[in-house]
Parts: C-alpha cells; sequence; structure tokens
C-alpha cells in the first residue's frame, strides 16, 4: 500500500515538473469551426448545443447553426466533441488557422452499433434535467410476459399489484400512490386514463413495446397537468427501423397462449408503416389457490394496431395511426360456465366484454431549415365501450375522448435558451351505469403553457413550465413545475423537482375491486359540479436525486438514489375500512407521501449485471377516522436482479422481490371465519428466465414466475357465500398466482444490410 | 421489520464483499496492443473479440488505436489476446491478420483501405 503511494506521489511530482513549464509560457489561440451530423437522405444538419471542449477549464457549447469559437492553449493538439449522450469523438486541432468541420456518422438507430459502452439494461443518464430511466428492449426481454402491466417486474420504482381476486387486472404505483397518478402516454400521447385507467395497462402488449421512458415526480408541463407521482411514456416498435417482421409466440403452462406480430412497411421512399397484431386466449381453468374462483379470467383478447410514418423533403413528419382492442373473457367460480347470465346464474359468476377504437395523427415540422424552430401537434380520438357483470352486479360504461397538443419550439438567440410553448385541449364523455344507476361525466378542459429551459453551463441547467387550464368541473387550473440539474462531471448529477399536478376522479374504472364483492358502495357528495359529486385531486410534488456512475474493478456502475414528498391539498380517497361498505369521499387536507429508493447497479463481470434496491414509502391518507397508512400498500420493498449473459448466446436472468407487510383494513365486522389480521405477512418473490438466442434470427425462452409457489391463500372472504353480506375479493395484498412455468420463442427477419 | 432489514442488507453485503473479493485475490496486469480498425463498429468487434477468458477489460481507442486490456495472467496473455484480435480481422501490434479473416469484416470496417471515416 505505501509503495503504491510512494509511486504515485513519483509518478505525481513528475508530471508536476512537466507540467509547470507549459504553464509558465502559456499562450492560447482560438479554433472555429462547425459541429454537424449526417441525416437520412445524406443530409448534412448542424449539431446545436454540442459540447466542444480539450478539458475542463476549456470548453464551449455549439451555437444556432453548430458553430463554435474555443480558446484553448497553444499546446493541445486535440479537442473533443460530444453530442448527447451517446456521441463522443475527438479530433485534431489543425495546424494552420482553418476552420474545423466535425461531422458526425448518421445516428445509428438500428444496430446499436455507436454506442461503445456497456449500456445497463435500464438506465439513468446523467444529462436530461429530469432524471429518467431509460426501459430498453433488453430490460423488456428479461420477462416474456405479457402486456405493460407485467413489464415492470425487474423495474425496483415500480409496484405492480392485483386489484382484486377475481378479475387478475394489475395496477402499477410510483411512489406508492395508485395507478392513476401516473400519467401513462404512448408516445406522448396520454392513454391509460379515464375509463381506461386500470383495463389501460392490458392494451400494450409486450412484445410490441421499444422502450419506456420512466420519471418519478412532476414531469414536464408539455404532456399536460396530471402525472402527479411520475410519467411512463411508452414507445412502441417504430415502423422506421427494427426488424422487418417479428414473430412470437408464449404458451404458458397455465394455459394462457399468446401470439405477437410485426411486420415493417417501406412501400416508398420516406414512407414508412407497420402492423402489429397480438392475441391472447386463456383457455384451461386454474385455480391454484384452491379457493373455487378462477384466478384468471378465460377468454381471449385481440389488439391490432397499423401506423404509418412519412418525411417529406420540405422537413415535414407527418405520422397517422389506428388500434383496436376486444376482450371477451368469463371468470369467477370454478363452476361458472360462461355462457350463463351471472345476474341469473346460481353460481357467482363474471362476464366481460371490452372494446375499444383509438386514432392518431401527428405532424412535426422544422421551420426554414432551422433544426431549433419546430412545431409540433397531435391529436387523438379514442371510444371504449365495456360491460361487466359481477354475479349480481353490473357495470357498463362507454368513454369517448378527444385530444389535441400544439407545441412551438424555439430558441432565445442561441440554444442555451429553449422556449416551447403552446395549447392542449382534452375532452372525454363517460357514461356509466353502476348497479342500474346512470353516471354521465362529461370533461373538458383547455390551456396553454410554456416550458423554459435554460442552459447555465455543461453543469447547470434548468427546466421551468407553467400552464394554465381552464376545467369545466373544476375551473381554473395554475401548473408551476421547475427542474434543476446539477451535473459537475462525468460522474455525478442532482436534481431537484417541484411542481403542482391535478386529476379528475373516474372512481368506478379505477377500482374494479368494488364490484368483485358484496359491499354497499356510497359516494359522500362534497362537490356539487364535479364528477360523481366528489372534488378533483390536487397535490404539490417535490423531489431530489442523485446519481452516481462509477468504474470499480474496471467494470461500470451506477448508484442511484432519490426522495419525492407528495403533499395533497385535496384528495379522493377510497376507503374500506368498514368491512360492509365502501366510501368515496374528498379529503382536504393531511394526505401525503414519502418515498424513498437507493439502486445500485453493477456489471460485476462482462455481461454479468447486479441491481440492488430498496426503497421506501410512508403514504399516510386523511380517511374519515384519522391519518392512516395507506391501506394494503408496502413500507417496505427490497430488491435483486442478476442477469448473465454467455458468449454462446445464453442469457439468464433471476429477480428477487421481498415485500414487507401491508396494512389490511379492517374486517372485525365478519364472522370470525372471514377476518383477516390487521397486517399481512411479508413475502418473497423469485423469478427466473432463460434465452437463447440463435443465428440472430431465432430466440427461445423459458422460465418461471413465483418459484416458490408464495400466494394469498384467503384472497375472497365469504368465499361460501358469495350473495351474502361478507362475499368481498377487494382485499388483496400479495400474488393470486403461484408457480407459472412459460416457454416462448422469437422468429425475426432482420433489416436488410445497408451496403 | 428492523430486523428484517438488518438481515437483508447482512445479506447483500455478504454477496458483494463475495464477489469483489473473488477479484481482489487475483493480480491483474495491464497491457497495450496497437490494432488497427477505424470506426465505432470496429470498436465493437475489437473488443469484443479481446473479451476471451480471463480479460478482464478490453478498451480500444479509436483515435489513438490503442486497446487496452487488463487480464489474468495466470489464464492468459497478451500473445492470446494478440491472436483474438488477428482473427476478427484486425492487424495487430505489427501483425497483419489473415486475409480470410480480414475479408469477413464489413466494406465500411475496411481500414486498410481507408474506404470508411466516420
Amino acid at each position: 500500500m505505501i509503495k503504491k503511494n510512494r509511486q504515485a506521489l513519483f509518478l505525481a511530482s513528475i508530471l508536476l515538473l512537466l507540467v509547470l513549464p507549459v504553464f509558465a509560457q502559456q499562450t492560447y489561440k482560438t479554433i472555429e469551426g462547425t459541429v454537424a451530423e449526417r441525416r437520412p437522405g445524406n443530409l448534412i444538419t448542424p449539431i446545436v448545443g454540442a459540447r466542444v471542449f480539450s478539458d475542463k477549464k476549456h470548453q464551449v457549447l455549439t451555437n444556432a447553426d453548430g458553430n463554435f469559437s474555443l480558446q484553448i492553449p497553444d499546446t493541445v493538439q486535440r479537442i473533443w466533441i460530444r453530442a448527447g449522450q451517446d456521441r463522443i469523438d475527438s479530433a485534431a486541432v489543425p495546424t494552420q488557422e482553418q476552420r474545423m468541420r466535425i461531422v458526425f456518422p448518421q445516428m445509428a438507430q438500428l444496430n446499436d452499433v455507436l454506442i461503445t459502452q456497456h449500456r445497463f439494461s435500464t438506465e439513468i443518464s446523467l444529462l436530461p434535467t429530469i432524471k429518467t430511466e431509460r426501459i430498453g428492449a433488453r430490460e423488456l426481454l428479461k420477462a416474456a410476459c405479457c402486456n405493460l402491466s407485467e413489464s415492470f417486474e425487474t423495474t425496483p420504482s415500480v409496484d405492480v399489484a392485483f386489484t382484486d381476486a377475481i378479475t387478475g387486472y394489475k395496477q402499477i404505483q410510483l411512489l406508492g400512490l395508485a395507478g392513476p397518478y401516473t400519467l401513462i402516454t404512448r408516445e406522448n400521447i396520454p392513454e391509460v386514463r379515464g375509463l381506461a385507467a386500470i383495463t389501460g395497462l392490458s392494451f400494450t402488449p409486450g412484445p410490441w413495446i421499444q422502450n419506456m421512458q420512466l420519471s418519478k415526480g412532476t414531469g414536464s408541463v408539455v404532456n399536460g397537468y396530471e402525472g402527479l407521482a411520475g410519467q411512463i411514456n411508452v414507445e412502441l416498435q417504430k415502423p422506421m427501423e427494427g426488424d422487418r417482421l417479428l414473430l412470437n409466440v408464449y404458451q404458458s403452462a397455465q394455459g394462457r397462449s399468446e401470439l405477437n406480430a410485426i411486420a415493417r412497411f417501406e412501400p416508398k421512399k420516406q414512407v414508412y408503416g407497420n402492423l402489429m397484431v397480438h392475441g391472447k386466449y386463456q383457455w384451461l381453468a386454474v385455480d391454484q389457490n384452491h379457493d373455487h374462483y378462477l384466478d384468471q379470467l378465460l377468454g381471449h383478447s385481440a389488439i391490432i394496431s397499423n401506423r404509418w410514418i412519412g418525411f417529406t423533403k420540405k422537413g415535414l413528419e407527418w405520422q397517422v395511426g389506428a388500434k383496436a382492442i376486444t376482450q371477451k373473457q368469463y371468470g369467477g367460480s370454478m363452476h361458472y360456465d360462461g355462457v350463463e347470465n351471472p345476474a341469473t346464474a346460481s353460481v357467482w359468476g363474471l362476464q366481460q366484454t371490452l372494446n375499444r377504437y383509438d386514432a392518431w395523427a401527428k405532424f412535426g415540422k422544422i421551420i426554414n431549415n432551422q433544426p431549433w424552430k419546430s412545431v409540433g401537434f397531435q391529436m387523438a380520438v379514442s371510444n371504449q365501450q365495456q360491460t361487466q357483470q359481477f354475479g349480481r352486479r353490473n357495470y357498463t360504461a362507454n368513454e369517448k375522448t378527444a385530444y389535441a397538443n400544439y407545441i412551438y419550439q424555439t430558441i432565445l438567440g442561441s440554444t442555451l435558451h429553449v422556449l416551447k410553448m403552446g395549447a392542449t385541449a382534452q375532452y372525454s364523455q363517460r357514461h356509466e351505469t353502476v348497479f342500474q344507476t346512470p353516471y354521465h361525466t362529461q370533461e373538458f378542459s383547455g390551456g396553454v403553457f410554456t416550458e423554459y429551459t435554460r442552459t447555465f453551463s455543461s453543469a447547470w441547467n434548468a427546466v421551468l413550465g407553467m400552464r394554465a387550464d381552464y376545467h369545466n368541473l373544476y375551473g381554473f387550473y395554475y401548473t408551476p413545475r421547475l427542474h434543476i440539474r446539477y451535473g459537475p462531471n462525468e460522474h455525478w448529477a442532482w436534481r431537484m423537482s417541484v411542481g403542482k399536478a391535478y386529476r379528475s376522479p373516474a372512481i368506478w374504472a379505477e377500482n374494479p375491486g368494488i364490484f368483485a364483492g358484496n359491499r354497499q358502495v356510497r359516494v359522500l357528495p362534497t362537490d356539487a359540479t364535479g364528477a360523481y359529486g366528489l372534488g378533483n385531486e390536487q397535490a404539490w410534488n417535490a423531489g431530489i436525486n442523485a446519481t452516481y456512475k462509477f468504474k470499480f474493478n474496471y467494470r461500470p456502475g451506477t448508484l442511484s438514489t432519490d426522495y419525492y414528498y407528495t403533499h395533497f391539498i385535496q384528495q379522493v380517497v377510497v376507503d374500506y375500512e368498514n368491512p360492509r361498505e365502501v366510501l368515496f369521499y374528498t379529503s382536504r387536507e393531511k394526505s401525503f407521501a414519502h418515498s424513498l429508493q437507493v439502486q445500485l447497479d453493477y456489471e460485476l463481470k462482462r455481461k454479468w449485471d447486479l441491481r440492488l434496491a430498496y426503497r421506501y414509502h410512508n403514504v399516510q391518507m386523511n380517511y374519515q377516522n384519522g391519518l392512516m397508512p395507506k391501506a394494503l400498500n408496502a413500507p417496505h420493498r427490497a430488491f435483486v436482479n442478476t442477469a448473465y449473459t454467455t458468449h454462446t448466446h445464453w442469457s439468464f436472468d433471476a429477480t428477487l422481490q421481498w415485500t414487507g407487510p401491508k396494512r389490511i383494513p379492517s374486517t372485525l365486522g365478519n364472522p370470525e371465519a372471514d377476518q383477516l389480521p390487521t397486517q399481512s405477512p411479508s413475502f418473497v418473490m423469485v423469478n427466473a428466465h432463460i434465452n437463447k438466442t440463435i443465428k440472430k434470427q431465432w430466440d427461445v425462452y423459458a422460465g418461471v414466475e413465483n418459484l416458490f409457489n408464495t400466494m394469498q391463500t384467503n384472497m375472497i372472504l365469504g368465499a361460501s357465500d358469495p350473495f351474502g353480506p361478507f362475499f368481498d375479493a377487494a382485499l388483496v395484498w400479495g400474488p393470486a398466482m403461484g408457480r407459472t412455468i412459460y416457454a416462448g420463442m422469437r422468429w425475426r427477419l432482420p433489416e436488410a444490410k445497408p451496403l | 421489520m428492523f430486523q428484517f432489514i438488518t438481515k437483508a442488507s447482512l445479506v447483500l453485503l455478504v454477496l458483494l464483499a463475495f464477489a469483489f473479493n473473488s477479484n481482489a485475490q487475483t493480480k491483474w496486469q495491464t497491457d497495450t496492443l496497437h490494432v488497427k480498425g477505424n470506426c465505432s463498429m470496429c470498436k465493437k468487434r475489437i473488443e469484443e473479440a479481446s473479451y476471451i477468458k480471463g480479460v478482464k477489460s478490453a478498451d480500444w481507442n479509436k483515435t489513438t488505436k490503442v486497446l487496452t486490456v487488463v487480464y489474468t495472467p495466470a489464464k492468459t496473455t497478451r500473445n492470446a489476446i494478440k491472436q483474438a484480435v488477428l482473427k476478427a480481422g484486425h492487424d495487430a501490434s505489427a501483425e497483419l491478420a489473415l486475409d480470410k479473416h480480414y475479408k469477413n469484416i464489413p466494406d465500411c470496417c475496411a481500414y486498410r483501405t481507408g474506404t470508411c471515416n466516420d
């Protein structure tokens, strides 16, 4: 050790000796040049805001035309250019006075050839002002299954839980707050909301997803006033890139069959289309927890989507697309045949049909060939119709929505000041019938926003956003949001965010659990003009986070920690505290949520990744009986994931999750047999997955979910008398399904190699 | 509750210690090779090829053409890494790759003729 130190000291002194004379007579020179990149169609466009530097002290960002002028010591022979997070290059300083010209090659969208470092399958970049976890395709492949709600099994930030013991729907949670508090967008169009708040997660099949960006806390105002716990943006497979054809089949031992097909077309130069098809069929009645109720709904679901994207020579980019979803499922008691109307059947059954149609269009244009000035416009419409018969209880709903968003982006002087302005309009009309009572909710909101991004230096930047919207039921919404990033060097990024968010409740669609039971449902009206007589939800959210990238023992790693605090000004509370009823009411004070997460990602050996995470939630809700921890929410959760890929293209992945105890609402009013403890036990879930890639075209995989067969056995209270008062399937704290073994394969026709 | 966390963190620590310990005992050797190539695709190929058994880290610098490798001398040698790189079609430290190997790399990486300069 001492010897090493001495060596280092010796080296350092030599270095100093070498460097000192240079400092003594340092003279400067100015170099000038342009940074550009090659775009599709052999277009060369300047890169704005690229960092040109020789060392920490001598650096500059390129201006709006991609030009730079940098003062460097005479002795410097090489400068570095960094554009975005992936592209870095160096160039020799010309000996004569000569303009430099650096042209980056075309961004390789197809193969990851430009990505020269090891990339973790989920990455947290140091550069964006808002901390974003990029969940890449490789992460998604770790779990073979099946739709968006099941894609987060290897992501510690997201909790996934069953909504009830009957429907098999899962909902996600960020920061310990229910799924609908997270804004889930499909390529920046809000999708999973309103009537689709829970069911919507099953509308995006896993193999369709190219990548996801997850950010916690309030996001950009450009996407609207919602999203108080965070935002998840899902990018689907693009028509312009990737495999020409992808086929995927999946089969689980529990009788779940899935088929996915994605085809890509290029009928004309610069016009691209793709067609995605998904089919799912659950044909085996499974009851792993032996409660005589099906764990999963039987039946089928089909989704088809087609979209077209084009680029014109004048810099206009357009996209149109449509998607259709149909689901027909039944479940409930093992003895229910699926045909009889559950309203009159002697056994408890569930029948549901769901149809949804989506259409959207997007336009984007660069103005006057200036890449920093652009306009974007997107619009979407949807229509969802669903009918559910839960035993004697009936829920039918129809929702029509329309959405439009216009964004204008420009710079003020240089790209150090970027300004976005725009307007958003959102309309939804929901007709629901709940136990024969009709509810009509018509919502319209429209507003304007502006967002100013200021880059102070390569270390400091900030985004200030402001929205003002008018909502027809709740009046004016003012949504300020601020994000600050401090990234002093290549290793650290500190970020902070604070912002306000709003949302309107859609209580029936967001709580399917109330139908899977015989609790009396009551809404305590507080706001005569509001939806369902309830107020809206408003909250402030603030957070700080730190990300540290390091190299230890020659291998890269990331240590990341974040803390978020949500303070509700007004919240709609779903109250299960009395076992005889479910209450909905507006709470005006005190509810809050603290959320802390620590995560370590490290590559132990080449291609052997380890992820450790721990998160803590303290979510308190202001119930009628006072402040209490949120029901069925686990304050503690720990997580270990490891993935290894061999030279021979085998990959192994295993995840262990420990979920701490959750508070169960009181069941004291029930007969003793139908009572639950006040706290659930903690439990461990282990998933494992093996994949083998054969000749780049084939992937064969197999895996097991819930290896130790951990299950909540007493999931349905009063199961023996489903029409009696004690029947209740909403108090779910653990997995409804036991060990699931599955296998599947993917076949792809790769991109034709460019010459 | 607290007990669990203590236990869990202990387990994790042991795991980590185990993972790092195996490395702490071994001596690593760092060496450099001069490898010809010209682009990021070459970089990927060269590094991929260098990771033979016993290699901890391989990093090829596109501008200086220097491949820096860290390896366990007990398990492999500089020459073995060099041979692996040659076999991938890249000239290494004054030794030319065989034509049959050079032919396998795509046209855009043909560093001998300099057709690619990204």
